[in-house]
């Protein structure tokens, strides 16, 4: 990502109830960016699916942290949740899925459909760390075409 | 998430409001799944119209009570689904498996067999 105009930090316990605050910050600091609207709910699912990931896998719905940290340059939005749970033993295979045929999970199915970049940083016992990026494109490429 | 239902004839309508997601899943489940078991209902229309947000915990309970309604030999619909809500659930496949209308009013008729303002009971 290039130069890193501006970013936020935030640090919740791992509960179903704290998803939709989750969603609206990040949503709401996306939008210093030109994302449409349709981008915003895209990136507020995504969003949900990693969360949701690491309340339900990552910490197996016991108590825990999760941890959000979004960042920003002119154009580009880079989001990384992370929880520090039971971590990913094949992280290749699970993020393969869909290409071989086999039934993938819907959430990195969302989360790859609506970001343009999904990496995942895990380690078994250590936890995740989800790395999405998307770039605001639509308005910039609307504003530039009327010039 | 709110739900009120409502019985047209034989057709269960369920009217969803708010965010549907893992905080809303257990209980829309337990309740969708309870209402299902009633002999006297024979289709389930859903009415999305007041869904703000939908991701794959709300899905996968659509998608299960959908295994549940055609295991019953029953059926099931979606109504109002606005487009971002919408384009969730096609692309977790929702859209190949039951009917999307526009409106419940436009689902209704051949739903409820006619039955727009039949008993509610
Ligand atoms: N934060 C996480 N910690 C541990 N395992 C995870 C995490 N996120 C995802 N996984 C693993 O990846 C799989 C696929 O996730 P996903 O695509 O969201 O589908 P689902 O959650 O429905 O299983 C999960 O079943 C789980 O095994
Ligand atoms: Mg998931």
């Amino acid at each position: 990502m290039a130069t890193i105009v501006n970013s936020m930090k935030l640090e919740f316990p791992s509960r179903a109830e704290n998803l939709g605050m989750a969603r609206v910050a990040v949503a709401a600091f996306a939008s210093q960016l030109e994302f449409t609207l349709e981008e915003l709910e895209e990136i507020k699912v995504a969003v949900s699916e990693a969360v949701t990931n690491a309340i339900v896998h990552g910490y197996d719905n016991r108590a825990g942290l999760v941890w959000i940290v979004a960042s920003r340059s002119q154009e580009h939005l880079e989001i990384v949740i992370r929880d520090e749970g039971k971590g990913m033993a094949d992280v290749e295979r699970i993020l393969a899925v869909g290409l071989e045929g086999v039934e993938p999970g819907l959430g990195f199915m969302f989360m790859k459909s609506f970001m343009d970049e999904v990496r995942v940083d895990s380690e078994p016992g250590k936890g995740t760390a989800v790395i999405m990026i998307k770039r605001a494109r639509s308005l910039a490429q609307a504003a530039a075409t009327q010039i | 998430m709110k739900m009120e239902k409502r019985l047209y004839g034989r057709t269960l309508v369920c009217y969803l409001a708010g965010e549907l997601d893992l905080q809303a899943a257990m209980f829309l489940r337990q309740d969708l799944e309870k209402e299902l078991q009633a002999p006297m209902v024979e289709q389930l229309l859903l009415d999305f119209s007041r869904v703000t947000f939908i991701d794959s915990s709300g899905l996968g309970v659509i998608l299960g009570r959908y295994r549940q309604v055609t295991d019953l030999g029953k059926e099931m619909a979606i109504a109002g689904a606005s487009a971002a809500v919408c384009r969730v659930l096609e692309l977790g496949g929702l859209g190949r498996l039951v009917p999307f209308y526009p409106t419940v009013a436009e689902a209704l008729p051949a739903n409820a067999g006619g039955q727009l303002d039949g008993n509610d009971s």
